[in-house]
């Protein structure tokens, strides 16, 4: 069960947009069940970030973040898509 | 519901982002949708954690804040008559010229995901967004929103 951390500033607005998409993207690949997500503001990643497999973000790295990082940004803007994709399902192997 | 107060500015003239914050804050405010400690919130995190983005090089930009400082979920919305600045999202160091502001007054809860969702379609779609971008009544908005499917 990979453990996934989504940040964004607040926690509520973008890393929810992104989940969606995120979510989308690891059921249509397999992963269905195979994960766990988890919503936090940027702000507490450090602190949370010793226990998740990986972070996806919508805003830049902060410091101390003790997992692999990705940035989602792709999810708001639609761009660079398969790119992030791309990691976030090496991330899964 | 997400726009039943109606709190839209079009073509409006403001000196800097935090003017646009504030004329949109205060309608907010005024509207008891937020609590008096919204405005400053979303400015100091706008300051912190910007919320510019260039989608197909048109700049918007989604300040807001904890939902701590959120009565009644709302969106706000403020087309510029110029451009005016705010930071990228991903990069504090880069500057985004933004036409479109929505103010996102949004609770943490599961409701709001579907209006999210709409909302980032909208963004994603250059051609709907230059209509908002380019409305000049609440009537013109609310049919482009409908389409949009966000209400």
């Amino acid at each position: 069960m990979k453990r996934i951390l989504l940040a964004c500033g607040a926690g509520v607005c973008t890393s929810t947009a992104a989940r969606v998409k995120v979510e989308k993207i690891l059921d249509a690949n397999g992963y269905k069940g195979q994960y766990k997500v988890e919503q936090c503001k940027i702000a507490e990643v450090a602190a949370k970030s010793g226990s998740f497999d990986f972070v996806i973000s919508t805003t830049m790295k902060p410091e101390g973040v003790k997992c692999p990082f990705i940035n989602g940004i792709c999810f708001l803007t639609g761009v660079g898509v398969d790119k992030t994709t791309k990691e976030i399902l090496d991330l899964m192997k | 519901m997400y726009f039943d107060k109606e709190i839209t500015f079009f073509k409006e003239s403001v000196k800097n982002k935090e003017e646009g914050i504030k004329k949109l804050a205060d309608e907010f405010l005024e509207n008891q949708l937020v609590k008096d400690t919204f405005f400053q919130a979303v400015i100091d995190r706008e300051k912190v954690y910007p919320t510019g983005l260039s989608i197909n090089d048109i700049g918007i930009a989604i300040p807001h804040t904890d939902s701590i400082h959120i009565i009644r979920p709302q969106i706000g919305f403020m087309s510029l008559k110029e451009p005016v600045i705010f930071k990228d999202m991903v990069d504090e160091k880069n500057e985004i010229k933004v036409s479109a502001i929505f103010m996102l007054g949004l609770l943490k809860s599961e409701q709001q995901i579907d209006i999210l969702q709409k909302l980032v379609d909208l963004f994603q779609d250059q051609e709907m967004l230059k209509k908002v971008i380019a409305c000049t009544n609440i009537e013109e908005f609310k049919r482009i929103m409908k389409k949009a499917n966000i209400d």
